[in-house]
């Protein structure tokens, strides 16, 4: 063997040792089958289990569609109606121009030729049948890309952004384009372990000349080291002064700023705005929108006149791993889809209640030029199911036709 | 092969020893998914699932030779993909690429000294299939056969997958292997 051989078995035998039988929690649900008849009756016990579960998955899924109860299918034309074609990632890793009303695929946006590529994903439309997204590859070397949909539903003009190549092992994690499409908000996170990397940013591009402003993180709060800011979404108002970002104090990050570690004590969620013309700056510095304990805000997008934010609240029990994936679906719980005051105490207005899982995450919430919001919730993994995908109007869900059990971006 | 594995089961099919595989191999399956995914409570969550869809088919498993273990590889792997695919894509989660025990316990990171954590930082920044079969190659031992079975891919492959990546670790790492 060679010294880097040598190295990585020795390297590789080190982590997997810091993993002892002991400490390994046992199967659950799903003992390991045994093979004599004393057992049997362990068996019959995780037949009724599974039954049990079944039923339980049912009586759920009849009180989703009890308290939607009046779900339709999308109506076609006339005001107010969704936009006529939404672009989604399909389970292939395909990024597909679908009919809003059908489903039918009417287009399948061509694969760059960017290096060795991995997925696609976020993206983000400007309202008038453009599209942009991030083209990331194995190399975690990422690029945006903007694309047009015909009105027949074909996506033409696929071409490189100005100013859309990212800083290397940068990745965008959230995007959203200014109604007029003439800038383009990207928050920005490591894509790769990267010493000292651990803050995050958004960066404005200005789509026709490539031109660039960064907002960053600004400290930690009192008594905490190394935290974890997570942005989860952009908004625009409508006409383009304001941006708003949803951003959530996770954790601490680990030793080499890898992952979380301990969730911060008396951690919060925030909304602010910036006004994107100022020259960058600090995320410290935007108008304070909306700021309350760490508990399940998932998506918060300003209305267009900047008055209210309409938000996505998932109560969910914090992972004593925060880091981690999870792969199993946690119990039920009301999401909440509700508009509140910007920047002042008021009411909330629930606009839809929806069963869903505290492990569900919203991975799409786009709102529509209509008062439309398009919503895609899903687990983490294809294992937790249970995935919504439609949109939300006059205090009814949509849903979206679409062949698959799970979703992964979506943008219209 | 998945698709050969959904047949219906022979009548009188012998029934996988799922128990004997458990005991067997879960830590070794935890280890593994562990060294992929990089933090321990996913991996056991992706063994989990694993043992939980061998259960569903254990009388299509019992007849090879390995009692499950090389199909209980292949899903772990599967699993483990598919679970760095959805954090990677998640707009919520951090893609950073965690490093194995790193956030597990004082004594995980007593394990680990700096020389390799080194190396790990540089297995995590792979791509992908380099880092799986550099785990199965020398976490594993598996033959370059094995690899290609686990993967889904041909020996070829495997062979330049390690070549490169062992080029690009040793690079990394500033040697010259």
């Amino acid at each position: 063997m060679t010294t880097t051989e040598d190295r990585l078995t020795d390297a590789l035998n080190a982590a997997a040792r810091s993993v002892t039988a002991p400490s390994l929690r046992p199967l659950e649900d799903h003992p390991a089958p045994a093979q004599d008849p004393a057992n049997r009756q362990v068996n019959r016990r995780r037949w009724l289990a599974a039954v049990a579960s079944a039923a339980a998955v049912a009586l759920i899924a009849g009180l989703a569609v009890s308290i939607s109860a009046r779900l339709r299918t999308p109506p076609v034309g006339g005001d107010g109606t969704p936009p006529r074609y939404y672009v989604g990632l399909d389970p292939k890793d395909q990024l597909v121009v679908r009919a809003t009303a059908t489903g039918k695929v009417t287009s399948i946006v061509p694969p760059p030729r960017h290096g060795h590529l991995h997925f696609f994903s976020p993206l983000a439309a400007a309202g008038d049948r453009t599209f942009f997204v991030q083209v990331t590859t194995e190399s975690y070397t990422a690029r945006i890309y903007r694309f047009r949909v015909t009105a027949a539903g074909r996506v033409t003009g696929l071409a490189p952004l100005p100013g859309g190549a990212l800083p290397s092992r940068r990745i965008a994690q959230q995007m959203a384009a200014s109604p007029d499409g003439s800038r383009l908000a990207v928050s920005l996170h490591p894509g790769a372990y990267k010493r000292n990397a651990h803050h995050a940013e958004i960066m404005v591009i200005n789509t026709r000349t490539g031109a660039r402003t960064v907002w960053t993180d600004g400290q930690a709060p009192p008594g905490q080291s190394a935290p974890s800011l997570t942005l989860l979404q952009l908004s625009w108002t409508g006409d383009g002064r304001e941006l708003a970002y949803l951003e959530v104090w996770m954790c601490k990050a680990g030793p080499l700023n890898t992952a979380c570690v301990q969730p911060m004590v008396n951690a919060y969620e925030e909304v602010r705005a910036l006004d994107p013309a100022r020259g960058g700056g600090s995320l410290d510095s935007g108008r304070l929108l909306l700021r309350r304990p760490r508990g399940g805000l998932e998506a918060a997008a300003i209305t267009p006149d900047g008055s209210a934010l309409t938000t996505v609240v998932v109560p969910r029990r914090h992972s004593a791993h925060p880091g981690a994936t999870v792969t199993r679906p946690g119990p039920p719980e009301v999401m909440k889809v509700a508009q509140v005051p910007a920047g002042t105490s008021g009411r909330a207005r629930i606009l839809y209640r929806l069963i869903t899982r505290t492990t569900d995450l919203v991975w799409s919430f786009e709102p529509g030029k209509a008062g439309q919001f398009l919503i895609l919730i899903a687990g983490v993994t294809r294992f937790t199911g249970g995935t919504v995908n439609g949109w939300i109007a006059d205090g009814r869900l949509h849903r979206l036709p679409f062949p698959y059990n799970s979703a992964y971006s979506e943008a219209w | 092969m998945l698709a050969a594995l959904a047949g219906d089961a022979p009548p009188g099919a012998e029934r996988l020893d799922l128990a004997a595989l458990f005991r067997r191999h879960h830590l070794e399956l935890v280890r593994l998914a562990l060294l992929l995914v990089g933090d321990r409570p996913t991996a056991e969550d992706v063994v989990q699932d694993v043992f939980a869809r061998l259960q569903a088919r254990d009388q299509q498993l019992a007849s090879r030779d390995d009692g499950g273990l090389a199909y209980a590889r292949q899903a772990v792997v599967n699993g483990c993909r598919s679970v760095l695919r959805h954090r990677a894509t998640a707009h919520r989660a951090s893609a950073r690429i965690d490093l194995p025990g790193v956030q597990d316990s004082a004594e995980g990171q007593a394990l680990l000294a700096e020389d390799r954590r080194q190396v790990l930082v540089a297995l995590s920044a792979l791509p992908r299939r380099r880092r799986e079969v550099l785990v199965l190659r020398y976490y594993l031992g598996l033959s370059e056969a094995e690899i290609a079975t686990t993967l889904g891919i041909s020996a070829g492959a495997v062979k330049s997958s390690a070549a490169r990546g062992l080029a690009a670790l040793a690079r990394q790492i500033g040697e010259t292997s």
